[in-house]
């Protein structure tokens, strides 16, 4: 019984020590197997002023640098915003306004990247009747960019 | 011993399950980024302009050059010529877009102003006409002058030259005021002592004027003193010299040269002379029954003494008369 019990815990501290490593005595063939964590780094646009008047204002980009991503996974940035610029001293007088895609000027609602480089250029949109209309004053939104590691 | 057996596989299992759960966690998470959007709308617009020289922006009817306007207020632009221009004004824009129609005709409105405005202007070859104008200036004290339409005819022709018609032609604008000016302070002694000299024992000076002719040729003035033609003017004689019996006339130095002008028109309030040459002039008077016309203080006696010498000189041969017959 000692001798099996000594068998029986030999075995486990071997297992314990050389982790996922199964040797087939049989075939003599060795399986090395790791993990990997997935790492990436999202860029987002920083805060931006836009000068009075201009129809259409770099807002940046939104990038996927330095990403290794698992295979099946993707990262989805979302863009929440009300796209209205409030007068910080009278809410009521409001400024409208869009972010587009500079490729090809759809509206940005949410980019998805799967490897490093990829990225969605951005534009500030405000059309040219609402700057006329538009009262003295300074204006100011937050817009927020979610992002998320994901299934593809 | 089958206790530890137990306790030992056990452990082996969770050494085998970490990883999983690890995975597990990585496999879908999350975060948030903020960024602000800022704007900045200005409270007021600039309104300035490229125009030539001549040319001047009128902007609710007053000229400016360069101002500002509060943003969304209303306004109307309209552009017109001085004196220094001759030109017709070809296009007219605002930031670029044509406005000539609007501008050049009721005006160019801007129900609310959103953004600043600069106007440029440019010129055609075409000259535009001149203008040629007309107008009085009566200073303190001095007396008005009637001028009928026919009057400023005759005097615009006998002022300007016909190399002064031509320029107006070619767009030079052209003003003949004529100016009548009290100079009673400040006529200089020796020219009145010509003028006393001039109307001894006959008139009494009444007025001293500096009559003048300023012809303004695309701003520069030249004072008119002799015109090719004369002209008559009609002065109103002023209240202070007006008497039953007087008569008036004009007394003309010009040159040093005093000349004697006489009224030509029967009304007792006005005083009508011709003349060519302008400086200075005197309406001068006299009393029809006064021995001494130059001297016109009235002293209050006004009995008629040839009258009662008269009547004494009867009235003695009359009781002369009764006196003899009585005797006889």
């Amino acid at each position: 019984m000692k001798k099996a019990a000594a068998v029986i815990l030999a075995s486990i501290i071997t297992s314990l020590a050389v982790t996922s490593v199964t040797v087939h005595a049989e075939d003599r063939s060795t399986l090395i197997t790791t993990t990997i964590s997935p790492t990436f780094t999202v860029t987002v646009p920083l805060s931006v002023k836009v000068p009075f008047n201009s129809i259409s204002t770099d807002f940046g980009t939104v990038s996927l640098d330095a990403a290794r991503l698992e295979s099946d996974k993707c990262v989805v940035v979302t863009l929440e915003t009300d796209n209205t610029l409030d007068n910080k001293s009278n809410p009521d007088e409001t400024i409208p306004y869009s972010i587009h895609n500079k490729s090809d000027d759809s509206v940005f609602v949410s980019g998805t990247y799967i490897s490093a480089g990829e990225k969605s250029d951005l534009s500030i949109n405000i059309k040219q009747d609402d700057w006329n209309s538009a009262y003295a004053g300074d204006y100011e939104d937050t817009v927020t960019f979610h992002i998320q590691y994901t299934d593809k | 011993m089958k206790k530890i057996v137990c306790f030992l596989f056990s452990l082996c299992l969770l050494s085998f399950s970490v990883p999983a759960v690890y995975a597990e966690e990585q496999s879908s998470y999350s975060y948030d980024d903020a960024t602000k959007i800022s704007v900045t709308v200005p409270e007021y617009h600039s309104v300035t302009g490229e125009l030539p020289d001549g040319v001047v922006l009128y902007m609710d009817g007053n000229a400016v050059n360069a101002t500002n306007v509060k943003r969304l207020s209303s306004h109307t632009f309209t552009i017109g010529n001085t004196d220094g221009n001759n030109r017709k004004i070809d296009k007219v824009y605002v930031n670029g877009e044509d406005v000539t129609e609007e501008i050049m005709g009721e005006g160019y409105n801007v129900p609310s102003v959103y953004r600043d405005l600069f106007f440029t202007v440019t010129l055609g070859d075409e000259i535009l006409p001149g203008n040629l104008e007309f107008s009085s200036e009566i200073g303190k004290n001095a007396p008005t002058v009637k001028l009928t339409p026919e009057d400023i005819q005759a005097i615009e022709d006998a002022v300007l030259t016909d190399e002064d018609e031509e320029s107006v032609k070619n767009g030079s604008q052209i003003n003949i005021m004529l100016s009548v000016t009290d100079v009673g302070n400040s006529i200089t002694d020796r020219e009145k002592s010509l003028i006393n000299a001039f109307i001894s024992g006959k008139f009494t000076p009444g007025e001293y004027l500096n009559i003048e002719i300023l012809k303004t040729t695309d701003n520069v003035e030249t004072y008119v003193t002799q015109l090719s033609n004369e002209i008559k003017l009609t002065l109103t004689i002023p209240e202070y010299l007006r008497a039953e019996n007087r008569t008036f006339a004009m007394v003309r130095l010009h040159n040093g040269e005093t000349t004697l002008l006489e009224d030509l028109d029967n009304s007792a309030d006005t005083i009508t002379f011709s003349s060519d040459k302008f400086s200075v002039y005197v309406i001068v008077y006299a009393d029809q029954n006064s021995n001494n016309p130059t001297d016109t203080t009235n002293t209050g006696d006004t009995t008629p003494i040839a009258l009662l010498v008269l009547f004494l000189t009867v009235s003695a041969t009359t009781l002369c008369l009764f006196g003899k017959k009585k005797e006889n």
